[in-house]
């Protein structure tokens, strides 16, 4: 009676503690759940300055709106066609930021404020060109404006630009996106034939977004539809940018939790019924889960202020084992059918859930002592799910887990044959040959295995999408870059001299095709001390009397008052351009995002590029103030530290395990409990190696899970070791259920889900069979 | 010695100065909306040019600037090739080449090195090319879809001048009008610039040849991509 009333208490209590929990849950974490995305926030002691964090987030996020189009067809008038339907049809859905097409080039407005700066503007051509005093390029160049048909070609005519100095300044700043020239008023590209409009959009919203998916996606298909119908002629449209590839992954994601979820939830189901002829273990232990991602949810908000998403998803698989502690309780029943009470499986369940728990614990532990702040998340997470899954199980049970009906015979005779298999089980030397044959093969395995960080591959778009991003770049020469360098300083002007240092490499790397193009500020604005520079060299090279300008104006036959009124023009010019007076003018049109601005003690500009060639020739570059921003890069690199992490510490997780099994049981024993899921592991990975299967940071959280449940299928064996057939069949249910909630995600399109999946379904299998022999045959090894 | 002879010939010659041009002659008198009627205008020219591929001939560019008293005059020959394109060889006051074609400009100034700009470098090349072979082979087609066109009032098909004004903005930004005159030929080409400076271009002793040009002429225009 005594031992009923503590149950009672104990059931009481940790339902007041639950309550509480939900409590801080629906009122604290619910209105703001503060999940963070950023991949990046999972690096360690991060180099970038943290003032900058916000605008760079911000300018990564414009660049992942971006969404360019092509709009082809085989004649340029069915392509503007095309293209005005398609990108009027995108204008009126309103779920776009900005839809352009159609070039509003008002020269005299864009080149205003260059015109009145001029006298401290040169292009780099020029000013080198006066640096080295030289003077006949620039004569050359001045007559054949006045007599040859190069004279057609320039924005500013000969009277407004003698000798040429501003026209070359506006073409080096001229914005040339790949192949792309100015037909009329829109943008074309051309490949074999085919003309094509080039659309340049921003969508509303982040692309990762279901609510922005739902909304931009059927806005594109109608526009296409539009497009088609706007002309009898065959059009072809293309796309680049974020959203379709992550409508389509989401798209692709939903289809196989529909279709595989449908399919392990009946599989489960089927499976429990078969063997406890009632719903109560499962409804019970998915109770169980949902408490405890719930805790595990809160505790992360509660330490750290925020919850990583990949904490969120790797913690939620990890603490999956909870539904076998539900399993292992409940399957307790077959010891005993007649007798068995909730409250007496507790002995007999007790210790051995609560010795596993202790060792994975342990684990966790040396996971949250690394300085990663994605695994000190994934720990907390993890162990406070483990602890409230367990006591939901220990406290919550005993008194809600009811015993009534017949227990199906399925569960006993399956249990029995795998009993009768293992006792007929001989070690004969000839399967120890069979053994060492297998673990040469593993370790040559292991040895070849294939690692895959690239976020990209494990994030694989469909085909056809990958094949029209393939074509964009084709027609266009450029996508849409995410690579970008960021030029940051303490002023304004240390910003554009870095930046300008940084252009003179890019102007190098363009012209060794590495790159195909880059946008900058500086090109634009020169910095201060280039701009005073510029306007000595004016003055001592050009304007002085009798120098280059009097020569050209001269040879010209222009009257004397012409040429002294354009003198003194110089004469007057004082103020050098500044950034803010280039944003408020309409010459900045089209590029003023790239200026960031002032943070904090900070200032900060982008450079973006196109036509990306040659990667690694970008991170050579190495400047003062400047950064590559390449978040692709970082994720793999942020990927490739948690999985070599990660390793580690499944390695030093098994020492650790192995050294608390070893002070309960011995060495033997301890070594008997945790060598199947080690040698599973192994052998997963070894196969992997010949099969050709990458070897990922999924995988290895695969790895981690086996951990857990292959060290509770030995704790369970061993401590089952009176009652065989009932541990047997515990630990064989818990890994069918695990086997078919995961061996599905196997068959995933989405490789980083594969992964987990193909992992799982080896190592599970395996670890099952090895705990069997290692643990069920003992008395065979010992003669 | 050759060359100092061309020269000294090309100066010697009677330019047809502003032929069609006649003061109190409006180009831009009547707006010509019926593609039917230009035709019929430019019947004769058109006819000749529609079967040639080859029409080589002088020119005599002059440029009228207000804050210049004396034009700056150029002179030299042409070759237009269809489907290759446009070598103009300025002779006086020096010597340049350009040649202009889809794929770009290249420019030889006295027979130096070769420069060469594509054009999806600079956009106007493309346009300028587009613009300068349409006005040598009166295609009326193109030029109705890029300009407004216009005709003087007592145009004929003996003696015709047109008037253009391009519609795109990127175009006027090259010229805001221009006009073509001539009769049996393409005579004279006016282009005049926002800022209202004029350049004036006559054509004469034009050879229009129906044989496909000769491998010479053609490697004049194989530029190799830049």
């Amino acid at each position: 009676m005594i031992a009923i009333g503590s149950l009672r208490m104990r059931f009481i209590g940790w339902s007041v503690f639950i309550l509480a929990v939900l409590a801080v849950f629906a009122f604290r974490v619910v209105p703001d759940p503060r999940v963070e995305t950023d991949i990046l926030a999972l690096l360690p002691q991060e180099q970038t300055d943290r003032a900058l964090d916000t605008p760079l987030e911000e300018f990564s996020a414009m660049l992942a709106r971006k969404q360019i189009f092509l709009v082809g067809s085989d004649s340029l008038d069915d392509a503007k066609l095309a293209a005005a339907a398609f990108a009027k049809t995108l204008e009126t859905s309103e779920v776009f930021s900005s839809v352009q097409w159609q070039l509003d080039i008002d020269l005299a407005q864009r080149t205003a404020i260059y015109l009145s700066h001029r006298a401290f503007l040169l292009s780099p051509r020029d000013q080198q060109t006066l640096e080295a005093g030289e003077t006949t390029p620039i004569v050359k160049r001045a007559q054949r404006v006045a007599f040859t048909p190069v004279g057609f070609m320039q924005p500013l005519g000969l009277a407004d630009d003698p000798l040429g100095f501003t026209n070359d300044f506006l073409r080096s700043t001229a914005d040339l996106t790949g192949n792309t020239r100015v037909d009329g008023d829109v943008l074309v590209a051309e490949r074999d034939g085919r003309q094509f409009v080039l659309v340049i959009t921003e969508i509303k919203g982040h692309p990762f977004a279901t609510a922005t998916q739902q909304r931009v996606m059927p806005a594109i298909a109608h526009a296409r539809q539009a497009a088609k119908e706007a002309t009898t002629a065959r059009v072809e449209i293309v796309g680049s940018g974020s959203i379709q590839h992550a409508s389509a992954a989401a798209e692709r994601a939903a289809h196989e939790v529909t279709s595989f979820g449908t399919i392990e939830s009946i599989a489960v189901v089927l499976l429990l019924l078969l063997v406890f002829g009632s719903m109560r273990p499962l409804i019970l232990g998915l109770v169980t889960l949902a408490l405890a991602i719930v805790a595990a949810y809160t505790a992360v908000h509660l330490v750290f202020g925020k919850v990583h998403i990949l904490a969120l998803v790797f913690g939620s698989s990890l603490i999956g084992s909870v539904i076998d502690y539900s399993i292992h309780f409940f399957a307790d029943r077959f010891r005993d059918p007649a007798q068995w009470t909730p409250a007496a499986a507790l002995p007999h369940v007790g210790p051995a859930i609560l010795l596993g728990l202790t060792t994975t614990l342990v684990g966790y532990l040396v996971l949250a002592a690394v300085p990663f702040p994605g695994l000190e998340q994934i720990a907390v997470f993890c162990m406070t799910g483990l602890v409230v899954g367990c006591g939901s199980v220990l406290c919550l049970y005993p008194v809600l887990a009811g015993a009534r009906g017949k227990l199906p015979k399925f569960g006993p005779l399956v249990g029995n044959a795998i009993d009768g298999a293992l006792r007929l089980w001989r070690w004969s030397p000839s399967k120890w040959w069979v053994l060492a044959l297998l673990a040469v093969g593993v370790a040559s395995g292991i040895a070849r295995v294939g690692i895959q960080d690239d976020i990209r591959a494990l994030q694989q778009s469909p085909d056809h999408l990958v094949n029209e991003e393939k074509r964009v770049r084709d027609v266009l020469g450029t996508g849409i870059e995410t690579r970008f360098f960021l030029v940051s300083g303490d002023s304004e002007q240390t910003v554009l001299e870095s930046e300008e240092r940084l252009a003179r490499a890019l102007d190098g790397l363009v012209h060794d095709r590495a790159v195909g193009s880059y946008q900058a500020v500086v090109t634009s604005v020169p910095s201060l001390s280039r701009q005073r520079r510029n306007r000595e060299l004016l003055e001592q090279n050009v304007y002085a009397p009798g120098a280059l300008f009097d020569q050209v104006m001269n040879s010209f036959g222009f009257e004397p008052a012409a040429i002294e009124q354009r003198r003194a023009e110089f004469e007057a010019a004082r103020e050098p351009l500044t950034v803010d007076e280039w944003l408020k003018s309409p010459a900045s049109q089209g590029r003023r995002h790239l200026w960031l601005g002032k943070f904090d003690t900070r200032y900060a500009t982008v450079v973006t590029l196109g036509g990306i060639v040659d990667v690694p020739s970008l991170q050579r570059l190495q400047l003062p103030g400047v950064q590559l921003i390449d978040r692709v890069a970082q994720t793999t690199r942020t990927l490739s530290q948690y999985r070599y992490a990660m390793t580690l510490l499944l390695a030093a997780v098994y020492v650790v395990a192995g050294l608390i099994l070893m002070r309960r049981f011995g060495w033997r024993e301890a070594l008997r409990m945790l060598l199947p899921s080690i040698a599973a592991t192994l052998v997963t990975v070894g196969a992997f190696g010949w099969l050709g299967v990458s070897f990922n940071l999924f995988t290895l959280l695969a790895l981690w899970l086996v951990l857990g449940l292959g060290i509770d299928y030995g704790i369970f064996l061993r401590h089952g070791r009176e009652h065989r057939v009932t541990a047997i069949l515990s630990v064989t249910l818990s890994a069918c259920t695990t086997l078919i909630a995961f061996g599905l995600l196997a068959l995933s399109a989405t490789p980083f889900i594969r992964s987990i999946g193909l992992t799982l379904l080896f190592a599970i299998t395996l670890s099952w069979l090895f705990a069997l022999l290692a643990c069920m045959t003992e008395k065979e090894i010992h003669g | 010695m050759k060359r100092r002879f061309v020269l000294a010939w090309l100066a010697v010659l009677p330019w047809p100065l502003h032929v069609a041009a006649k003061p109190g002659v409006d180009p831009f008198a009547k707006r010509v909306t019926d593609e039917k009627q230009l035709r019929a205008l430019l019947s004769r020219p058109a006819a000749r040019l529609g079967e040639s591929r080859v029409l080589e001939g002088k020119f005599r560019q002059s440029r009228h600037l207000r804050e210049i008293p004396k034009p700056l005059v150029a002179l030299g020959d042409f070759s237009f090739v269809r489907d290759l394109g446009i070598r103009w060889h300025t002779l006086q006051p020096f010597d340049s080449v350009v040649v202009l074609t889809a794929a770009g400009l290249a420019q030889s100034d006295d027979g130096g090195a070769v420069q060469r700009i594509s054009a999806d470098e600079q956009p106007a090349i493309r346009l300028i090319t587009k613009i300068f072979t349409a006005l040598f082979t009166l295609d009326t087609p193109s030029l109705a879809r890029d300009f407004d066109l216009y005709t003087s009032a007592d145009a004929t098909a003996t003696r015709w001048v047109i008037g253009l004004r391009p519609r795109a903005k990127a175009v006027a930004g090259v010229f805001r009008e221009a006009t073509i005159a001539g009769g049996d030929d393409v005579e004279q080409v006016v282009l005049t610039d926002a800022q209202g400076d004029r350049t004036v271009i006559d054509l004469s002793g034009i050879n229009y040849s129906n044989e496909p040009p000769g491998a010479g002429l053609r490697a004049l225009f194989a530029l190799p991509r830049p």
